[in-house]
């Protein structure tokens, strides 16, 4: 994020507590149809200026969002996606590869966590006990973390493209309901993985994975300022 | 009423004439719409009209503090948008001539 972007957003997000409740939800519903639609984050965070403006006039106005922006709101933000311009094919592909690549970093240090590698590590520094520095990636790691960055993306991708979807709109029932069965099968898949596949593929010396994860950091740098 | 389909093509050119009278707002340039008979043009309709003004850089936009809420967007005709709004003026005169023509004088058949 750029600094100028990132210092609109921090407004952004300030004046979007002065919204009222009819107002959040228009907002929330047109942002979310915006950045399915490749449109430069930038550009989105200066809309999102725009149309905080003219929400918090109305509503000091004591007008509706309906009145503003008449019934269909959707022909607005295709309105407003018409006027703006669409991001390059570089920035949304390296948009893509930083979210897989910071999405396997996150599960992998959280994997790490709660391996029980960190208490070896402690004992082998504080308490002498012997350890070998490497750390055994089984098959069971690789599924769970295929299986929960493709669901992230499924779940994004659902989310942002029923935002603005009128006639069809979903109970937060129907919501819950989703996140249940998804936290039941996340379950269901560890104590699978854990019982099941929990044979080691190959080793990692933790100093590689150190290294590893600082190149990481810096792709995820470099990936964030391209797009 | 003037039906949106007709209004479409022509409202840039109105918002940019409105700019030009003075330096205004979204809100404002709706009511004074209004006010020259176009009907209820809300400000969802003219805010997209002045994104692509502003990206073509024929208004520019500076804030003004405002009485109630966060500060106003005002917008300013650039001198590339005098022009613009020069050239819409000629294309209306041409157009307007041509219906009228067709609606007064012109010959009329009918099969």
């Amino acid at each position: 994020m750029k600094r100028n972007e990132h210092e609109l957003n921090k407004a952004n997000n300030q004046n979007d507590h002065l919204l009222n409740d009819e107002s959040k939800k228009y907002m929330i519903d047109i942002v979310c149809y915006l950045r399915t639609k490749n449109v430069d984050s930038y550009e989105i965070e200066v809309i999102r200026n725009d149309i905080l403006r003219i929400f918090l006039d109305a509503q000091n106005r004591g007008e509706t969002i309906d009145k503003i922006l008449g019934s269909d709101y959707k022909s607005f933000c295709d309105g407003v996606l018409q006027s703006t311009g669409y991001r390059k094919k570089r920035n949304i592909i390296c948009e893509w590869i930083d979210g897989l690549l910071s999405a396997f970093l996150v599960l992998v240090a959280i994997t790490f966590l709660f391996s029980g590698m960190c208490s070896k590590v402690i004992n082998h520094i504080f308490h002498g006990m012997e350890f070998d520095w490497v750390w055994g990636i089984t098959s069971g790691n690789l599924i769970t973390w295929s299986v929960l960055i493709v669901a992230v993306f499924v779940s994004l991708f659902v989310a942002t493209n029923t935002s603005l979807s009128k006639g069809k709109k979903h109970s937060r029932t129907i919501y819950f309901l989703f996140g249940a069965c998804l936290m039941v099968v996340l379950l269901a898949m560890a104590y699978i993985t854990k019982t099941y596949f929990y044979n080691v593929i190959f080793y990692i010396h933790l100093g590689v994975l150190g290294v590893a994860f600082l190149i990481g950091y810096v792709m995820h740098r470099l990936l964030k300022s391209c797009s | 009423m003037i039906p949106s389909q007709m209004l479409k093509g022509m409202l840039e050119g109105c918002i940019l004439k409105v700019i030009n009278s003075e330096e205004t707002y979204g809100y404002q340039i709706s009511q004074k719409l209004k006010a020259h008979g176009f009907g209820d043009i809300s400000e969802g309709t003219i805010y997209p009209l002045l994104l692509r003004l502003s990206k073509g850089e024929f208004v520019t936009a500076i804030y003004k503090d405002s009485n109630v809420g966060p500060k106003r967007k005002y917008f300013q005709i650039t001198s590339k948008g005098k022009a613009e709004l020069e050239l819409f003026e000629e294309h209306w005169r041409e157009m307007e001539n041509a219906v009228n023509h067709l609606f007064k004088g012109g010959n009329y058949e009918t099969k």
